[in-house]
C-alpha cells in the first residue's frame, strides 16, 4: 500500500526544512500565517525549499505559482493535489 | 546638492542621487533591544508574541524596532505612529515620506534609504549551497551560468551565486515584486563588484513598469558586513553616490536619544 499523498507531502516538507533550516520548529509555526516570516526565511532559503520540494516529491512549482504558496497550508494543500501518484 | 526630506535629529541628511543604507545586527545587545521594543506598536508586539520560535521572536521585533526608529527620525514622528502603506503587490511604504526598503538575513540587517524613487536592497548569509546546478538553473540567464560555472566548484562559485541573487532580488524588490518574477530574465554581473551591476533586463520583466525601464541601477557598494556573504542595493535612477551608516553608531548618543524622547 503506498503512503497516502498528504502524509508524503508533509514528510517531503519536513525533510526539506530540515536541510535549509533545521533550527525551524515546523510544530510551532501557524499554517495560515505568513511562512516566511513565521520561519524567517530569507529569500535564498525561500528558493532551496522550492528546489528541494520538487527534488523530494516530484513537484516541480514554476514562478508564477509561488504566489499561490504563501502560507504552510497552502504548501502542503499545493503539493498534496500535484504529487505524481497521488 | 540638495536634501530632502531632512532630518529632525541630526541623522545623516538624505541627499539627492545617494542612496543610505543603514546596517545592524538583529541581535542587539539588552539596552537596544529595550529601546527598539519601545518603538513597536501593540498590533507588532501581539504579532511577535505569536512567533513561538524565540530567535525569529527576536528578530521580528529588533527589525520592526529599527525600522521605525530610524524612519521616524526622519519622518519626525514617533517611531509607533508611523503609518506604513502597501503598494498593489505589498511594498511597504511611508505617504510622503523617504524612499525606504528593508532587508533581513540570519541577524543582518539592510534598511536602504533615499529621497524618492523605487528603492531596493537585499542581504543573504553566507551559507554553503548544496545543488548549484539545480538554483541557477532556475534562476540565473544563460550568460550568468557561463560566468558562474567557470569558477571553481566550491566557495568561490557559492559566493558568486550568492552576488548574483541578491543583485536580482534587489532589483525585483526596488519593483514591488517578489520571487515570482522570472529571475532568469535578468542578466547582472557577478564576477564583478564594482560600478553599475546590471547588464540586462528583458523587456517583459518591466513591461508594466511605469517608470523608464532603462534607469535601473544596480551596485553593491560593499554593504554587506564583513560577516554577511552578500548584499546589493537597486534604484530606478543612477547612484551618484551611496553611504553605510552601521547601527548602533552609539545607543548614547545625540541622535539616539534624541529618537527615544521623541516616543
Amino acid at each position: 500500500m503506498t503512503e497516502p499523498s498528504q502524509d508524503r507531502v508533509r514528510t517531503g516538507i519536513r525533510d526539506a526544512f530540515r536541510r535549509i533550516a533545521p533550527e525551524v520548529d515546523l510544530e510551532s509555526i501557524d499554517p495560515s500565517a505568513n511562512l516566511r516570516e513565521e520561519a524567517d526565511l530569507d529569500s535564498v532559503d525561500a528558493l532551496n525549499l522550492i528546489v528541494l520540494l520538487d527534488e523530494n516529491l516530484g513537484v516541480e512549482i514554476p514562478e508564477s505559482d509561488y504566489d499561490q504558496i504563501t502560507t504552510l497550508a497552502d504548501m502542503r494543500r499545493y503539493l498534496t493535489a500535484r504529487i505524481p501518484g497521488g | 546638492m540638495t536634501s530632502s526630506p531632512r532630518s529632525t535629529t541630526g541623522l545623516p541628511p538624505l541627499v539627492s542621487g545617494s542612496v543610505l543604507v543603514w546596517r545592524g545586527t538583529l541581535d542587539p545587545p539588552p539596552e537596544v533591544s529595550a529601546l527598539l521594543d519601545t518603538a513597536l506598536t501593540p498590533e507588532e508586539r501581539a504579532r511577535a508574541d505569536g512567533l513561538r520560535m524565540p530567535a525569529v521572536n527576536r528578530r521580528f521585533r529588533a527589525s520592526r524596532g529599527w525600522t521605525r526608529l530610524v524612519l521616524a527620525g526622519y519622518v519626525g514622528t514617533a517611531p509607533g505612529r508611523l503609518v506604513f502603506t502597501r503598494s498593489p503587490t505589498g511594498k511597504p511604504g511611508i505617504e510622503g515620506g523617504p524612499a525606504f526598503n528593508l532587508s533581513h538575513s540570519g541577524d543582518h540587517l539592510l534598511l536602504a534609504m533615499a529621497p524618492e524613487g523605487a528603492l531596493g536592497v537585499d542581504v543573504e548569509e553566507g551559507r554553503r549551497l548544496r545543488d548549484l546546478d539545480g538554483l541557477a538553473s532556475r534562476v540565473f540567464s544563460t550568460r550568468e551560468r557561463e560566468d558562474l560555472f567557470q569558477l571553481p566548484a566550491g566557495p568561490a562559485r557559492e559566493a558568486a551565486f550568492l552576488r548574483g541573487w541578491t543583485r536580482k532580488e534587489a532589483l525585483v524588490k526596488a519593483m514591488g515584486q517578489g520571487l515570482s518574477l522570472p529571475f532568469h530574465l535578468i542578466t547582472v554581473d557577478i564576477l564583478q563588484s564594482k560600478g553599475s551591476l546590471l547588464r540586462r533586463i528583458d523587456p517583459s520583466v518591466t513591461a508594466g513598469w511605469e517608470g523608464d525601464p532603462a534607469g535601473w541601477n544596480i551596485v553593491d557598494g560593499g554593504i554587506a558586513a564583513p560577516a554577511a556573504g552578500a548584499a546589493a542595493v537597486a534604484w530606478d535612477r543612477p547612484i551618484g553616490s551611496l553611504q553605510v551608516v552601521d547601527l548602533p553608531p552609539d545607543p548614547a548618543s545625540a541622535a539616539w536619544m534624541a529618537l527615544a524622547r521623541e516616543m
